[in-house]
């Protein structure tokens, strides 16, 4: 098998939340990799630490301890971060889609997909603003550019955010429940958005309640549950033929 | 009737002028006060705190006489302790502007904090992801949807500035209300104080369509 360059790896990770004194663990001991062009689904019921995942690699949240490794470059190792710099480096590598898009309402579209780059990346609001009429395209909002996100519905404003991701020209493009705030109708187009990135061979980490979408879409799969890794491997295996009872439990009404 | 109106002018081109040194002033002398009471800083947050509570617990009229009275009464003070004989007194006018601003810097401060605690921390979370610096995010994201939230707020305050120039004549500044009143006891003329109430009307008509014209111009966006 052909090697390819290795983008995410996540070794012993933990994170606890401290609350009046008591400590609440909501991942304990988790490691993976993403490597280049996979894109790894993960699954699991609420509170699994699924999102956690992904706010420990975009820096939300501080680990407790465990490293984490993004393209080469170390951000935290066995629980000491890098300096500010190197963070700061990192962070640009990475993308993040919302649930609840975020998007910035005093921005039109346009706007909230070139201000990033100029402000991130220094380039010209020209060169920004051609940037994000040609993502804005893909996206298929070439309509919408002079819109406010408040005139937008909710599968328009993720697609949005997507653009925006994008545009900063990000290694990886991490999703955290981006269809969790849509309805069925908008669900599929966003997925759809999704799935053409992953044909392109855009390397993803997607947090997902959509099960067929995980199991068609996914290079790899895992099922947390309890800041634990139950279960992972091969989409259709896990997703169709879980072989832990929590798995099992997990998807029953799927596969029922 | 004309001269009348004409000393009455006067007094309102003064009310005027504390008006529009107070808001310049106070504007943005509020938001190192927000600063330092939203600071992580336990000592800075608590200063501020007993500052806001001071300026915001007791009345503006006292304020003004504390600021124009005091520097001279401690050095009075100062004077017999020590056998010196230094004396300051300062203009009414910078006295006054000084206890408005100062004053009018709490509460906006506090209006500023409602502002900045009321946008969701989404927005500082994709600023962060995206890769905007602290500094950034707060100019380009924060700042302009503050300015929009706090507007009726501080259309409010602004409103009672303009009536609140009028205590400034308690330590002698001849503002609006202070020479209608000397006109019409010069003249036994209910007029004069008419006048100034139509004129304080006049002003508060004028803040209240400046902030609706900023309330439209930034309702292009929820």
């Amino acid at each position: 098998m052909e090697q390819t360059e290795e983008i995410i790896c996540v070794e012993n990770l933990s994170k606890s939340f401290t609350r009046s004194d008591t400590a609440t663990e909501v991942l304990k001991d988790i490691s993976f990799s993403v490597h280049q062009g996979d894109v790894l689904g993960i699954i699991g019921p609420s509170g699994s630490g699924k999102s956690t995942i992904l706010r420990c690699i975009t820096q939300l949240e501080t680990v407790s301890g465990g490293s984490i490794t993004i393209c080469g470059k170390t951000l935290v190792k066995d629980g000491v971060y890098a300096d500010k710099q190197t963070m700061h480096g990192i962070a640009l590598d990475v993308g993040l889609v919302f649930q609840n898009f975020n998007l910035f309402p005093h921005y039109s579209v346009l706007q909230n997909v070139a201000d990033p780059q100029v402000q991130v990346l220094g380039k010209s609001r020209d060169e920004a603003e051609q940037t994000a009429v040609s993502l804005l395209a893909r996206m298929g909002l070439l309509q919408k550019t002079g819109a406010y996100p408040c005139e937008l519905s909710g599968g328009q404003q993720q697609r949005v955010s997507i653009a925006r991701a994008l545009a900063l020209k990000p290694r990886v493009l991490l999703f955290d429940e981006p269809t969790s705030a849509l309805d069925p109708e908008l669900t599929g187009e966003i997925l759809a958005v999704i799935k053409d990135l992953a044909r392109e061979k855009m390397t993803m980490i997607v947090v997902t309640h959509e099960m067929a979408f995980a199991r068609d879409t996914s290079s790899y799969i895992m099922f947390m549950d309890d800041g634990i890794i139950v279960e992972q491997g091969n989409p259709s295996d896990v997703i169709n033929n879980p072989h832990q009872a929590r798995t099992k439990a997990f998807l029953s009404r799927f596969n029922a | 009737m004309i001269k009348m109106l004409l000393t009455m002018l006067q007094g309102t081109v003064t009310s005027l002028e504390v008006f529009f040194l107070t808001l310049l002033f106070a504007v943005p002398l509020a938001l190192p006060i927000t600063t330092g009471r939203m600071s992580r800083n336990r000592i800075l947050s608590s200063l501020t705190k007993i500052f806001l509570l001071i300026i915001r617990g007791t009345p503006l009229m006292l304020q003004l006489l504390v600021v124009y009275f005091g520097p001279s009464l401690f050095c009075i003070w100062l004077n017999k302790i020590f056998g010196l004989n230094i004396r300051v007194a300062w203009p009414r006018f910078l006295a006054a502007n000084v206890a408005l601003i100062v004053n009018y810097a709490a509460y906006f401060a506090e209006i500023y904090r409602g502002g900045i605690e009321s946008i969701s921390p989404g927005q500082y979370e994709a600023a962060k992801v995206l890769g905007y610096t602290k500094r950034q995010t707060f100019s380009h994201i924060v700042i302009p949807q503050v300015v929009k939230r706090i507007i009726p707020a501080m259309g409010n305050e602004v409103i009672t500035l303009v009536k609140d120039t009028a205590l400034v004549q308690v330590i002698g500044v001849s503002e609006l209300l202070r020479v209608a009143q000397e006109t019409q006891s010069r003249l036994f003329s209910f007029i004069p104080l008419f006048v100034a109430g139509v004129f304080y009307f006049i002003m508060n008509w004028a803040v209240s369509v400046a902030f609706v014209q900023l309330e439209k111009k930034l309702s292009y966006y929820k």
